[in-house]
């Protein structure tokens, strides 16, 4: 439908044109190159000065030139973004907050960053023209004591921009809560341009746009165990992660390899665990992060992987075995090896603080409990065990060794709630314990959610669904963003080779998967898996890959990447502005010269 | 008296393997047996500060962890387990690896003890030097380096500083006897000796070569012999060390595209520091391309006018001047490719306007994959004469910008013979070709004062096989060898006898391995190549001397990484090269005959935290895990 009344938007817009140049035409530099809009691509054109045409910036010829012009993720309900650019004065914008209530604090730093993402639209070292008309952005929300985030919350906006008078434009957003509204700067931040022709900041005129998303969780994994990620690059992440609307940050805190959570109630697990005193995550930063990611929209969801993944840090507790057992290849997936033992009751004492510890600093609705890659051998290798097992009268055959996993999960559940105060949603990963032929008998669906991160094509995935399981998708064939490198240990490259392009990830669809059970797919997840990784790569490996996913959580689009290039293309300019460094995906001549980058 | 000895003594791993291996064990144990009594008479001499266990100088957050030699291992144990507490770093410097990158190629001892020093507390004499060019030389870049051991120094945490306790002065004697000429050549020596010791109150390190190049070469090392000591809080450096040393091949690069996307100066001079760390000599700058062109040449300005992306993607020739300084005081060339007569584009379109005639044919033509290997399309029009009066122009102010006229490097790689075909239909496209490549040469050598360069490459291309690669005379050109290794026209390219170097996409190609930016298959070179594969692709061992087959000895000069950027942006450039190009620096410096062995993790490991302290951001190896537990991981 929005498909074919485009065609016929396009004749149009080409005539329209010279319409939108007549408003920002003034005959002053003469640039090298402009752009013209011609079968729904930009051209790059020589500039003529002798033409009667006014030129139009890289910029503003794509604002108009394409569906979506430069959105990132693209809106999913009505969207009309006019035909008329306006030049504004970037000292005159006003921010109005309609209704008052909890969530001021959050709306007043959202407008603040709205003030900053438009300036940084201006590259450095320039001073845009201060002429121009005044914008008024009015936030209009219908919740403002809504502060939490939630599975089931309203991210939807409606956003309006047309102009009041020959000197002010008008910007409304209308919201159900904070969430929504912030989304709805986000849009807004987008419709404004810098032309480098004429020095000046501009604004589309007549905008109509109502928006939400598909799914409700749209997601980026970081591992800070394996590698450390300094508090700045993770910040920076959230930063870019808000630009986009995705909106939780699952926090893969601890590991194996290190502990650098700072656990108040527990410090030896950080003393002995973290890389260095300098390497850990004190609670004071960790709020600091939280507070961050709210602003954003972004949830900082903690996981606690257990029980297998741990290892570092535990050294004194005489809670683990087969910690740095070798040859490690009998143990665990990879050096060094680490298990907790299930049959400790004091065990249950400890994950009880770190999970208080995590609910103080994190303030979460959601909590992973990890749960991936349980080694039963390694557990096997305990007498201790083994005689637990035997007291039991269970065996020691895989089916026994679930049911010894199924006694820790059913323990560390009960201390999560009672450390959280609140039967809050858990999420675990895919493994044995998950399998839909016995899942039942351990996982109670309404308590539990699963993140798959086996392939896309995975029976599990139906199983699941069937048994009525809510799902998150990090299928590692189109989401694991640590894959295509050499390998670290052994030779050749890394298991999950090899490296997953943008086009891959934006057409990696969960609805696609789920079928008819999409509803019960709470959304997606990108993972970066740290072994090869850390703040000096952390840019390239998520972005723009990331933002891929963004889109195709946000939107979940019947079109192919081919129609979301341009826009892509695009998208990584912004966040190159933003600060972030992502990878290049074309060459910079692709951006200029629209469609001729075909396969 | 005698295990003493033995305990401070250690003969890293260098290479012996071949004819002579006795004659430098002998000189090896004479060297250690001098420098072990002259360690001995400087210990005797000395108040006990020196025997004072690390630990004392400690003054911060208590640290958890105690890193002990045991077994040639630095083993990882709790800080209250053990009396000794030393860190990772000094554990590493002190156990069995030399830690050093390249690893030298000739005899190497190194104490087991460590000595404070201070940044400030190097000072330079120079004993002898054939120039003042040399000499100045010499000063500018031992202040590089005591800047960069001054940055070391300052990332160490205030709390942990000390100031009080006392720190050693460094005297580095050098002394060059050889060229006056403080460029990188073609036939300049790089190889170096070193030697440090205790000398009264001081340390003195004396570093002798044959040129700036070498000396420079002993500076990278004696920086290596030096690391900041997390507990203490300073800088630590070896009591004692003799290195002798000298590269394998004589050509080690690393080509960066600067065309596809362009890179700021901060990035290339960035690049340049990490190449001098482990100590490559060949900056490879692929400046243009169809794509864009972003040198801004003052013989011919147009170019980049009309090639360039845009205002701030441009390189003034003050860019190009401080990149050519900073290089040369790092060891380095830089060679500057324009190719052509194919990957041109946009740039070479004014010519009609200007009264030149077309200087290009197909620019941005459709369907370009029929006219050339990605888009956009274009080719030089090689009938037309003022495409070589151009090229003159351009070869004359890159030879005088660089200064670099012993190498240079023509492109000549991807033609399209139907894009030229349509042009010019009367001519076999594979003879223009070859007229063009011809008059480019002529160009090149009247930018050059009337003489060709000793050595100008071409890429290895269809001219590069048989029947025209028997035309290209061997006494001027030489090809960089970009096929795969396994093709038998980059064999057939060595074996008739040409010079080379090698460039194999299969296996020092940094660009291989992240899809396709076109469509979204795996892309055309896939998958990505490792550090272990690039470290263990040593090619030349296939050569099969032959007396009977007229086949001829190899000539390969060495090799370059290549880093294409299609799909690569400013922001990714350090992780993408690093630490993978040091691989190949230690392939092409040292090739050492064993793989990437366990010590080849750990000197890797460390020198990859070199390059972070030099602010560059290298990819880690594995999990810090690994670095901290050495061997647990392998």
């Amino acid at each position: 439908m929005v498909h074919k009344m485009w065609r016929h938007k396009l004749f149009l817009n080409i005539i329209y044109l010279f319409i939108i140049l007549q408003c920002v035409n003034t005959a002053e530099d003469h640039p090298a190159w402009n752009w013209k809009c011609e079968d729904g691509k930009c051209s790059k054109t020589k500039h003529d000065q002798q033409s009667p045409e006014p030129a139009l910036s890289l910029e503003a010829c794509k604002l108009f030139c394409n569906e979506f012009g430069l959105l990132w993720p693209r809106p999913t309900g009505n969207t009309d973004l006019g035909r008329f650019l306006s030049k504004i004065n970037i000292n005159n914008i006003e921010i109005q907050i309609e209704k008052r209530g909890r969530s001021d604090d959050l709306m007043n730093a959202a407008g603040q960053r709205f003030k900053q993402l438009v300036s940084k639209a201006v590259p450095k070292g320039v001073t845009p023209k201060t002429t121009g008309k005044s914008v008024y952005v009015y936030l209009v929300n219908n919740n403002p004591d809504v502060t939490d985030f939630s599975l089931d919350f309203d991210e939807s906006y409606t956003l309006r921009v047309s102009p009041e008078s020959t000197e002010r434009i008008n910007a409304t957003i209308f919201g159900n809560n904070f969430f929504g509204i912030r989304h709805g700067m986000e849009t807004l931040s987008q419709l404004i341009v810098f032309d480098d022709i004429r020095n000046h900041l501009l604004i589309a005129r007549d905008v109509t746009i109502d928006d939400k998303p598909v799914y409700p969780y749209r997601g980026i994994l970081l591992d800070t165990a394996r590698n450390y990620y300094s508090v700045e690059s993770i910040k920076a992440t959230i930063e870019a992660m808000a630009a986009v609307k995705l909106n939780t940050f699952h926090w893969h805190i601890t590991d194996s390899q290190s502990f650098p959570f700072v656990s108040s109630r527990r410090p030896e697990l950080t003393k002995y665990g973290a890389y260095g005193p300098s390497k850990v995550y004190p609670a004071a930063a960790l709020r600091e992060v939280v507070r961050f990611g709210r602003e954003r929209g972004v949830r900082v969801l903690p996981e606690f992987d257990a029980p297998a993944h741990v290892g570092e840090g535990w050294q004194d507790s005489g809670l683990t075995v087969c910690f740095k057992a070798e040859p490690w290849a009998s143990y665990c997936v990879e050096p060094p090896c680490g298990q907790l033992n299930p049959t400790k009751e004091e065990l249950y004492n400890y994950l009880e603080d770190i999970y208080k510890d995590m609910a103080e600093v994190f303030d979460t609705d959601l909590f992973h409990m990890g749960g991936d890659e349980v080694s039963e051998r390694c557990w096997n290798s305990s007498q201790q065990i083994q005689q637990f097992m035997l007291e039991n009268r269970w065996g020691l055959d895989r089916a026994s060794y679930l049911k010894l996993w199924n006694y820790f999960q059913t323990k560390a559940q009960d201390r999560a709630y009672k450390a959280f105060g609140k039967r809050l949603p858990l999420i675990l990963w895919t493994s044995t314990l998950t399998e839909f032929s016995h899942v039942e008998n351990f996982l109670n669906k309404d308590d539990y959610i699963i993140q798959v991160w086996t392939t896309g094509v995975d029976p599990q995935i139906k199983g699941l669904l069937e048994k009525g399981y809510r799902l998150i998708m990090s299928n590692y064939d189109a989401l694991y963003f640590d894959c295509g490198y050499g390998a670290w240990v052994g030779s050749g490259n890394n298991w999950c080779s090899p490296y997953i392009g943008w086009q891959k990830v934006y057409e990696n669809s969960p609805m696609q998967m789920a079928q008819e059970y999409s509803n019960q797919v709470l959304g997606g997840e990108a993972a970066l898996w740290s072994e090869q990784a850390d703040s000096a790569t952390l840019d390239a490996r998520l972005w723009p890959r990331a933002a891929a996913l963004a889109e195709r959580l946000w939107a979940e689009p019947d079109t192919t990447w081919h129609h979301a290039e341009a826009r892509m293309l695009h998208l990584r300019e912004r966040l190159v502005r933003l600060g972030i460094q992502p990878e290049s995906i074309e060459p910079e001549w692709c951006y200029q010269n629209e469609g001729y980058c075909y396969a | 008296m005698k295990s003493w000895g033995e305990a401070l003594w250690r003969s890293a791993s260098a290479n012996f393997s071949r004819v002579g291996r006795l004659r430098r064990a002998l000189l090896l144990l004479a060297a250690a047996a001098c420098t072990a009594a002259a360690v001995l008479y400087w210990r005797q001499q000395t108040d006990d500060s020196a025997h004072r266990p690390l630990h004392s100088m400690f003054a911060g957050v208590e640290p958890q962890w105690s890193w002990i030699c045991r077994n040639d291992r630095c083993e990882r144990l709790l800080a209250s387990e053990t009396n000794v507490l030393q860190s990772l770093p000094t554990c590493n410097m002190l156990c069995a690896s030399t830690q050093l990158w390249p690893q030298p190629t000739g005899p190497v001892s190194l104490a087991t003890a460590a000595i404070r020093v201070r940044s400030s507390g190097l000072s330079l004499q120079v004993l002898a030097s054939p120039s003042r060019d040399v000499t100045e030389h010499l000063n500018d870049a031992f202040i590089l380096m005591r800047d960069d051991l001054k940055t070391l120094e300052k990332s160490a945490a205030i709390e942990n500083r000390r100031s009080d306790s006392a720190t050693r002065d460094v005297l580095v004697r050098v002394t060059v006897n050889g060229t006056g000429d403080p460029r990188m050549r073609q036939d300049t020596d790089e190889s170096y000796k070193l030697a440090l010791r205790p000398a009264g109150k001081s340390l003195v390190v004396d570093i002798t070569a044959h040129s700036f190049c070498g000396a420079r070469h002993g500076f990278e090392t004696l920086s290596q012999l030096i690391w900041l000591d997390p507990y203490a809080g300073s800088l630590l450096i070896l009591e004692a060390a003799t290195i002798d040393d000298g590269p394998k091949f004589r050509y080690r690069g690393l080509l960066l595209d600067t065309a596809r996307n362009y890179f700021p100066v901060s990035d290339i001079l960035r690049t340049i520091d990490a190449m001098g760390a482990s100590k490559m000599n060949t900056f490879h700058w692929h400046v243009s391309d169809s794509q864009s062109f972003p040198l801004r040449l003052q013989s011919a300005p147009q170019l980049a006018q009309h090639g360039a992306y845009g205002p701030g993607a441009v390189y003034t020739t003050d860019d190009v001047r401080a990149i050519v300084r900073k290089a040369r005081l790092r060891g380095i060339r830089v060679l500057i490719e324009v190719d052509a007569p194919a990957h041109v584009g946009r740039a070479w379109t004014w010519g009609p306007g200007a009264g030149l005639g077309h200087l290009a044919h197909c620019v941005e033509l459709e369907p370009w994959s029929t006219y050339c290997g990605e888009p956009p399309c274009g080719q030089l029009n090689p009938r037309n004469p003022h495409v070589y009066s151009l090229l003159e122009r351009i070869y004359a102010e890159i030879i005088q910008l660089t200064g670099v006229d012993d190498i240079f490097h023509l492109g000549g790689d991807e033609v399209s013979e139907r894009c030229w075909a349509q042009h010019f239909n009367d001519t076999d496209p594979m003879e223009l070709w070859f007229e063009f490549t011809r008059r480019a040469m002529l160009a090149l050598e009247k930018a050059n004062g009337g003489k060709a360069p000793d050595l100008t490459f071409l890429w290895s291309s269809r001219l590069t096989h048989t029947p025209y690669l028997e035309r290209l005379d061997k006494k001027r050109y030489g090809v960089q060898v970009w096929g795969s290794s396994r093709w038998p026209e980059s064999r057939a390219v060595l074996d008739a006898g040409y010079r080379s170097v090698l460039s194999h996409v299969d296996a020092w190609y940094l660009d291989c391995g992240f899809g396709s930016w076109r469509d979204s298959s795996d892309g055309h070179c896939g998958p990505y190549r490792s550090w272990q594969q690039i470290y263990e692709h040593r090619p030349w061992i296939e050569e099969i001397p032959s007396v009977a087959t007229g086949v001829e000895p190899w000539r390969v000069e060495g090799g370059a990484a290549c880093q294409w950027t299609e799909q690569l942006g400013s922001g990714g450039l350090d992780a993408r090269v690093w630490p993978r190009t040091a691989a190949l620096a230690e392939r092409l410096w040292s090739d050492r005959v064993e793989g990437a062995t366990a010590d080849v993790y750990l000197r890797l490991d460390t020198q990859r935290s070199r390059l972070l302290a030099k602010g560059i951001h290298a990819a880690p190896l594995w999990p810090r895990w690994c670095s901290h537990n050495p061997h647990a991981c392998l």
